[in-house]
C-alpha cells in the first residue's frame, strides 16, 4: 500500500514537463492518413534530411491551420467530382470517354481521376487510360522520380483539385506530365510543408531558415522548393520530372496551408516552362524564386494571395484592401512570363460552393422565411471562351522580360484582377445570399450545372423539338350540370376520329339498356361506373384531339356543385376555356341565375388566370335554333362576363347542338345557317391564342395525380401539368414538401413516351426514388437548387365574390390550391383594398364584405407548397370556399 | 354527471360534491375547475415507509387527498383531466404541503371547493347535470380521398379518425385503379367507424359531404341540439355584420362599450375565456355575462370544443349582436392588444 501511495504522490509534472506539446497532438495535425512506421524511421535509403524529423521549431499556428484545412479537405471527399466547364460536345466526349475507361478498369477508378485524365489526354481514351493505368502502379513511378521523392510527398492532387476545378484543364501539352500531376496516390500522405521543401531542397542551409521564417511559410518554402531546379541545372537532366512531380505536392501543401492556390499555379507553370525550355532555361527561371524567400517581409505577396483564397481570414485581409502586388516586381515578371496572352478565370472560392448553396436553399425553403428578393433565379452567366488553366502554347513566355516594364505594369494589373488578387474591398462575402449574385457557370457540379445549361437553350431546344408541330392548348370545358358539355365535347372527339366506330356503338349499346341513350357521348369521357350511372361528370376528364393548327389537351371538368373541388383543379390547368350554356327555355336561366354554376364557373375560371373564353351555346336545336333566343344569351352573358373581368374581344359566341352534333366541325342546318356563318366549334377553338409558357424558369410540376405504373415495374407515375420550366429523363428533381430528390425515368405525353416535356405539357412522369404512398397531391416537383417553398402562412390579396356572409377574421375556409383542397383559417384582415386601384381604403377592417377586395392572412392546416403570384401566375392563384360556396379568389402576395 | 351536495353561501364561497360519468363530463369538470380551487378526490399515492431495519418499501396506496389546484391539464382526445397541487390536509400518509396529482375519475365523487362561485361556473354545473343534454351523435364527414370520423356531444366535437387515402382520378381507358382506390377508401372508413363508435351509446350515425349543414333538412333535425344552437347564433351574427354591420361587434373593447350602452342584444363568448389563469380576467367576463343578462339580453357561452367556438374564439373569442346600430364604434380602432400578435 505504501508504494503505491508514493507512486500516487509523485509528480508527473515535472517529469513530463511539456507532455501535452508532445503527447496532446495528433498525428492527423500533420498527415492526411495516418503515417505508417516508415515515416517515423530513419531510413538511410531514403535520404532523409535529420532536420525533417526535428518538430520544435514548427509554430503552433501553422499546425492549427493545417488541421483545419484538412478537415476542410476531409469533408469534401463526398463531394461529386468536378469538371471544368466544358461545351456541350466535349461534355458529351468526356462522357463517352469515362464510360470507356470504366469498362476497362472498373470501379476502381475514381470519378474525379478519370475525368482528369480524359481531360489531360484531350479526350484521347487510349492516352488517358494508357496514364492511369501506368499511374495506378505507384512503384514505377518512384523509380522515374528518384529518391529525392519519397512517398509521403506524393500529393493528394486530388484534394487540391476539388477546390480548384477549373485549373485542371486540358491545357495540359505534356501528357505525362500532367498524368504525373492527375494522379492521385491514395496511399500518399500530406507532407509538411517544411519537411517537403526540405527534403525536396536537400539542403540543410534552406532547412534552418524555414525555421526562421515559419510564420508565413507558404511562400518561402515554395520557393524553396523551386529552388530544386539549380540541383537540376548541376546537369541533373532526367530530374526535370521530378519538379513536375514536385509541384503538386507545394500545391497540395499550400492548398492547405494557405491555400494560396495562384502561386501554386504560377510555380506550376514555371516548371512547365523549365519543362519546356530544359535545362537552359531553368536556372533562370530558378533564379526568379529564390529571391522571393530571401525578402525580408513576404506578406505583401501572400495578402494578394489571400484575397481570392477560401479561408476567412484571407477574406479579411482581401477586404482591407492591402497593396497587392507593388512591392514584388520579380514576382510579377514571374507572373507575366507565364501569363503572356492567356486568359485566366480563376474559380472563385468567396463565392459559395454548389453544394452550400443546394443546402441553403433547401433550408430556406422549409423555412418558407425568405423575402422575395432573395428567390431572384440565379442568373446565369453565359459561358464565355475563357481559357482556364494554362496554356504552355504562348509564344511569348520566354520572351516577357524586363524590357517593357510600362506595359508589364499594366498587364500584371489586368493578371491579377483576372486572378481575383484585386478583390474590392466591396466584394460579396460569403453570407449574403447566393442568389443575388452572379454565379460563375463552373462554379456548380456537374448535375447542376447540366440543368443550367439546359435551362439556357430550353427555348432553343423547345424550338428545335416543338418548332414544327402544333401548339399545344390546354382547354376546359366548364358550365352548368346538364348543359350538355360531356356530350358536346365527347361527340366532337367521336367526329375528329378519336373515338372509334365500334367503341360509339358499344356505348350506344350499353346506354340504351341503362335508358339513357341521350348519354351516349357523355360516356366518352365518363369512364366511372358511378358517373355513368348517375348521368354526372364527376371528376375531370382529360383527351386530346386537334385542330388545323392546334394540339389541343381536353380537361372536362364537372358541373355539379358538389364536384366544384374537381372543376377547380381542372380550371388551374387550362390555358383556355369553353363555357357551355344550354340554350333550352328556363334551362339556361337556372344556370345563369344566383346559385347556378354558369356564374360561378365563369368567376372562377377568370380568377384562375383564364382570359379567353368561347361561350358555346349548347342545345339550340332545342328552341328550333332561335336566332333571338341565340343574341339573348349573348346579350346577357356578354354583360356578365365584361363584369367578370374578360375582354370582349376575348368571348366568342358558337351556337351548336351537341347531341346532333350540328356546328361542331360542320354545319349543314339551314335554320342555322341561314342567319349565322360564324366559325364552328372546331374552328372557333382553332383560333384560341396560346399562351406564353414559362420555359426558362426553374422546373414547377404540380402532381394532380399518383398511380401505381401500368407495365407492372416498380416506381410510380406522377401526373400534371409542368408549369414552367423543361423536365428531361434522368433529371433528378425534388419533391416538396417530402424534400426528397427523385429520379425521372419516363416522361409520357398522351401515353407516348417522350424525352422532354416543356412548361405547358400535360404529362405523366415514372419515377423512381420516393415511395408511393409519401407522396401526396399537390406535391410539387421542383429544382433542386430553387426550391418551391413550402408553408402554412401566406399573406394574400383577394377578392370576395356575391356572398352572405361577411368576412372576418377566424372565418374557417377551404383552400383550393391547384389539385389541393386544404382547411384554412382567415387570421388577420389586414386591409380592404379598392378594387381596380388597389389603394388601402381602411386599415384593420372589422370585416370584408361581399364585390370588396383585401389584404389577408391565412392560415393553412398544414404546409403546402406555394409561389408568389408575382413569380408564378399559375402557381400563386388559388380559390377560397366556404359552406359548398366560393367565397373569394385570392393571389399570394407574401410567403411567411 | 350527478350533483351529490351543493352547499353554497350567499356571499358565493360554497362547496359543490359530484359525480362525473362520462367523458363529456370530465370537459365539464375542465370548465368549472380553475386555478387556486380545493377539490377533494379519491387518488391512489405511492408511500415510501422505513421500517425498523432501516430499509425502506414503497407501496401504492387509495385515499382521499384534498389539494389546492395549481395546474390543470385535459385531454381532449382521451378525456382524462389531470389537477396537480399541494395538499392542504394532512393524513397518514401525506404531508401538508406535499405535491400531489390527481386524476379525476369517472362514477368516483370529487367535491370542488371555490372560493367565489360565479354564474357561470353555476350555470356550468346546470347544465353538466342535465340529463337532456346526453346525446350522442356519430359523423363521418367525406370528401373524395378524405374523411373525419367525429363524435358530436353536447359541448364537444372530437374528431376520432381522419382518413386520407390519395385515390388515383380516373385516367382515359381505365377507371380500375380509380375504382380500387375508392373501394379501398370505404373500406377505411367502415374499419374506422366500426373502431370508434359505440353503438351501444351512439343512436345514430350521419354520413355526410362537407356541405352538410347547408342542408335544410339536416339542420332541422339537429335544431334542437346545443351545438346547432351555438351554429344559428354564430351565422346570426355574420348575417347581421354583412347587413348591418353597425349592430354586430367583436372584441372586448368594442363589446364592453356596447355593453356600457345597454345595447347588447345577443352576447357570443367562449368558454376558453372562463379558463383564464387570472381571477381578474375571468372575473371581467363574468360581470359581462351577468352584466348582459341583467340588462334583458341573451348570452351563450361556446363551447371552445366545437367548431362554431373555435371560430369564435378566432374572433376574439367576444361576440355581440345590438338592439340598436352603435355607428359610433365603428370608428373606434380594434383592440391594440388583441391585433399586435
Amino acid at each position: 500500500m505504501a508504494r503505491h501511495r508514493n507512486v500516487r504522490t509523485m509528480n508527473y509534472d515535472e517529469e513530463y514537463d511539456g507532455y501535452d506539446d508532445v503527447y496532446g497532438h495528433s498525428v492527423e495535425d500533420d498527415f492526411a492518413s495516418s503515417p505508417s512506421m516508415q515515416h517515423f524511421l530513419y531510413d538511410r535509403s531514403q535520404e532523409h534530411q535529420m532536420s525533417a524529423y526535428i518538430q520544435s521549431d514548427i509554430p503552433e499556428e501553422e499546425e492549427e491551420l493545417t488541421s483545419e484545412d484538412q478537415s476542410k479537405n476531409g469533408a469534401d471527399v463526398g463531394a461529386p467530382p468536378r469538371i471544368p466547364p466544358l461545351g456541350e460536345l466535349e461534355q458529351a466526349q468526356l462522357y463517352s470517354c469515362l464510360d470507356l475507361l470504366r469498362d476497362r478498369m472498373g470501379d476502381a477508378l475514381s470519378e474525379q481521376a478519370g475525368i482528369n485524365a480524359i481531360l489531360a489526354s484531350n479526350f484521347d481514351a487510349e492516352k488517358a487510360l494508357d496514364q492511369l493505368l501506368r499511374n495506378s502502379v505507384p512503384s514505377s513511378l518512384k523509380k522515374i522520380s528518384k529518391p529525392t521523392i519519397k512517398e509521403k510527398t506524393v500529393p493528394s492532387v486530388q484534394a487540391l483539385e476539388r477546390s480548384a476545378p477549373n485549373h485542371i484543364m486540358p491545357s495540359f501539352k505534356q501528357n505525362s506530365l500532367a498524368s504525373n500531376i492527375s494522379m492521385t496516390n491514395p496511399l500518399s500522405a500530406k507532407p509538411k510543408l517544411a519537411d517537403l521543401a526540405k527534403i525536396s531542397l536537400g539542403n540543410p542551409n534552406l532547412s534552418k531558415s524555414i525555421g526562421s521564417n515559419v510564420v508565413r511559410p507558404s511562400l518561402s518554402e515554395l520557393a524553396r522548393v523551386n529552388l530544386q531546379p539549380q540541383n537540376l541545372n548541376g546537369g541533373y537532366v532526367p530530374h526535370l520530372r521530378t519538379i513536375t512531380n514536385q509541384v503538386p505536392n507545394v500545391r497540395a501543401g499550400i492548398s492547405e496551408s494557405d491555400g494560396s492556390l495562384n502561386l501554386a499555379l504560377a510555380l506550376r507553370s514555371k516548371c512547365s516552362v523549365v519543362e519546356g525550355r530544359k535545362r537552359t532555361q531553368s536556372a533562370n527561371v530558378s533564379e526568379d524564386f529564390t529571391n522571393i524567400p530571401m525578402t525580408p517581409d513576404s506578406r505583401p505577396i501572400d495578402m494578394a494571395l489571400v484575397c481570392y483564397q477560401a479561408s476567412p481570414l484571407g477574406r479579411v485581409l482581401a477586404t482591407n484592401g492591402l497593396p497587392s502586388t507593388t512591392l514584388f516586381p520579380k514576382f510579377k515578371q514571374s507572373l507575366m512570363a507565364w501569363n503572356g496572352s492567356v486568359t485566366i478565370k480563376p474559380f472563385d472560392f468567396t463565392s459559395p460552393s454548389p453544394d452550400d448553396l443546394i443546402r441553403s436553399r433547401l433550408l430556406e425553403a422549409i423555412r418558407g422565411s425568405v423575402t422575395r428578393e432573395e428567390r431572384i433565379p440565379v442568373k446565369v452567366v453565359p459561358t464565355k471562351k475563357v481559357a482556364t488553366g494554362f496554356s504552355l502554347t504562348s509564344t511569348n513566355l520566354n520572351t516577357a522580360t524586363d524590357s517593357q516594364p510600362a506595359k508589364q505594369e499594366l498587364a500584371i494589373e489586368e493578371t491579377s484582377r483576372q486572378l481575383g488578387f484585386l478583390r474590392t474591398p466591396g466584394a460579396t462575402p460569403r453570407s449574403t445570399s447566393p442568389a443575388e449574385r452572379e454565379i460563375t457557370p463552373f462554379a456548380t457540379p456537374k448535375s447542376q450545372s447540366r440543368s443550367r445549361e439546359s435551362r439556357l437553350d430550353v427555348a432553343s431546344e423547345y424550338a428545335k423539338e416543338r418548332g414544327g408541330t402544333k401548339a399545344l392548348l390546354n382547354l376546359v370545358v366548364v358550365g352548368h350540370v346538364d348543359a350538355g358539355k360531356s356530350t358536346l365535347m365527347g361527340h366532337l372527339l367521336f367526329r375528329l376520329g378519336q373515338v372509334s366506330a365500334k367503341q360509339m356503338h358499344k356505348y350506344e349499346q350499353e346506354s340504351k339498356k341503362l335508358g339513357k341513350q341521350s348519354f351516349m357521348y357523355a360516356w366518352v369521357l365518363d369512364e366511372t361506373g358511378e358517373e355513368r350511372s348517375r348521368g354526372i361528370t364527376m371528376d375531370v376528364a382529360q383527351s386530346q384531339f386537334e385542330t388545323e393548327s392546334k394540339s389541343i389537351t381536353l380537361l372536362d371538368a364537372p358541373g355539379h356543385r358538389d364536384f366544384i373541388p374537381n372543376m377547380i383543379f381542372g380550371a388551374a390547368q387550362a390555358d383556355v376555356a369553353l363555357l357551355v350554356v344550354d340554350a333550352t327555355t328556363g334551362e339556361f336561366e337556372t344556370g345563369f341565375e344566383s346559385g347556378g354554376q354558369t356564374r360561378e364557373h365563369a368567376l372562377l375560371v377568370r380568377s384562375l388566370g383564364v382570359s379567353q373564353l368561347g361561350v358555346v351555346v349548347n342545345k339550340l336545336d332545342m328552341v328550333g335554333w332561335s336566332r333571338d333566343r341565340f343574341n339573348e344569351i349573348s346579350a346577357r352573358l356578354g354583360a356578365f362576363l365584361k363584369q367578370a373581368g374578360y375582354k370582349e374581344q376575348d368571348v366568342f359566341y358558337v351556337p351548336v347542338s351537341g347531341l346532333s352534333g350540328e356546328n361542331l366541325t360542320i354545319s349543314s342546318e339551314p335554320k342555322l345557317t341561314e342567319w349565322y356563318s360564324g366559325p364552328t366549334l372546331l374552328q372557333a377553338i382553332d383560333k384560341f391564342r396560346p399562351p406564353e409558357r414559362a420555359l426558362n424558369r426553374p422546373v414547377r410540376f404540380v402532381i394532380s395525380d399518383i398511380f401505381k405504373s401500368v407495365g407492372g415495374s416498380s416506381g410510380c407515375c406522377l401526373a400534371g401539368r409542368l408549369e414552367s420550366g423543361m423536365i428531361q429523363t434522368t433529371d433528378k428533381l425534388l419533391i416538396m414538401p417530402l424534400n426528397e430528390v427523385i429520379q425521372i425515368k419516363n416522361i409520357a405525353i398522351n401515353d407516348n413516351s417522350t424525352g422532354s416535356c416543356f412548361a405547358g405539357d400535360q404529362i405523366v412522369l415514372t419515377v423512381s426514388g420516393a415511395d408511393l404512398s409519401d407522396v401526396s397531391l399537390g406535391s410539387v416537383l421542383c429544382d433542386p437548387s430553387l426550391p418551391i417553398k413550402v408553408t402554412s402562412r401566406i399573406q394574400a390579396r383577394v377578392v370576395i365574390f356575391n356572398v352572405d356572409i361577411p368576412i372576418t377574421k377566424g372565418y374557417p375556409v377551404v383552400i383550393h390550391y391547384q389539385s389541393l383542397s386544404e382547411a384554412a383559417t382567415i387570421t388577420k384582415l389586414i386591409a380592404q383594398i379598392h378594387k381596380s386601384t388597389g389603394e388601402v381604403i381602411r386599415k384593420r377592417p372589422r370585416c370584408l364584405t361581399k364585390q370588396t377586395s383585401g389584404l389577408v392572412e391565412i392560415e393553412i392546416s398544414r404546409p403546402i407548397c406555394m409561389e408568389l403570384y408575382k413569380d408564378y401566375r399559375e402557381l400563386g392563384r388559388f380559390m377560397i370556399r366556404a359552406n359548398g360556396t366560393t367565397i373569394a379568389a385570392g393571389l399570394v402576395t407574401s410567403i411567411m | 354527471m350527478k350533483l351529490v351536495s351543493r352547499y353554497i353561501d350567499r356571499d358565493g364561497t360554497g362547496r359543490v360534491a359530484l359525480i362525473p360519468e362520462n367523458p363529456e363530463d370530465m370537459w365539464h369538470a375542465y370548465n368549472l375547475i380553475s386555478h387556486g380551487d380545493t377539490i377533494r378526490a379519491s387518488t391512489i399515492r405511492k408511500v415510501q415507509t422505513e421500517s425498523a431495519t432501516g430499509s425502506s418499501s414503497s407501496s401504492r396506496v387509495r385515499t382521499m387527498l384534498t389539494i389546492e389546484v395549481e395546474t390543470i391539464d385535459f385531454d381532449t382526445q382521451a378525456c382524462v383531466l389531470r389537477l396537480k397541487g399541494r395538499n392542504v390536509e394532512e393524513n397518514q400518509y401525506v404531508k401538508m404541503g406535499a405535491y400531489h396529482t390527481v386524476d379525476i375519475e369517472p362514477n368516483r365523487k370529487f367535491s370542488l371547493t371555490k372560493a367565489c362561485w360565479d354564474v357561470v361556473a353555476l350555470e356550468r354545473i346546470d347544465m353538466a347535470c342535465d340529463p337532456s343534454q346526453n346525446a350522442d351523435v356519430a359523423a363521418v364527414i367525406m370528401h373524395e380521398g378524405l374523411a373525419n370520423v367525429c363524435l358530436v356531444t353536447g359541448a364537444m366535437t372530437l374528431v376520432r379518425a381522419k382518413i386520407d387515402v390519395t385515390i388515383p382520378r380516373k385516367r382515359k381507358g381505365s377507371t380500375s385503379q380509380h375504382e380500387k382506390g375508392l373501394q379501398k377508401f370505404y373500406d377505411t372508413v367502415l374499419q374506422a367507424i366500426l373502431r370508434h363508435v359505440n353503438f351501444e351509446v351512439t343512436r345514430c350515425i350521419l354520413l355526410a359531404s362537407p356541405e352538410v349543414l347547408a342542408d335544410p333538412a339536416v339542420t332541422s333535425r339537429m335544431a334542437d341540439t346545443k351545438a346547432m344552437a351555438e351554429v344559428k347564433a354564430l351565422e346570426n351574427f355574420y348575417a347581421v355584420l354583412q347587413t348591418e354591420p353597425s349592430r354586430a361587434f367583436y372584441g372586448l373593447k368594442h363589446v364592453l362599450k356596447a355593453n356600457e350602452g345597454q345595447a347588447i342584444d345577443t352576447l357570443l363568448v367562449s368558454d376558453n375565456l372562463f379558463r383564464s389563469q387570472s381571477v381578474e380576467e375571468r372575473k371581467k367576463y363574468v360581470k359581462l355575462v351577468e352584466s348582459v343578462r341583467d340588462n334583458g339580453g341573451v348570452a351563450r357561452i361556446f363551447s371552445s370544443l366545437h367548431v362554431s367556438g373555435e371560430q369564435l374564439m378566432q374572433l376574439t373569442g367576444v361576440a355581440a349582436v345590438l338592439r340598436f346600430p352603435m355607428p359610433e364604434l365603428e370608428d373606434e380602432p380594434l383592440d391594440s392588444d388583441e391585433d399586435s400578435e
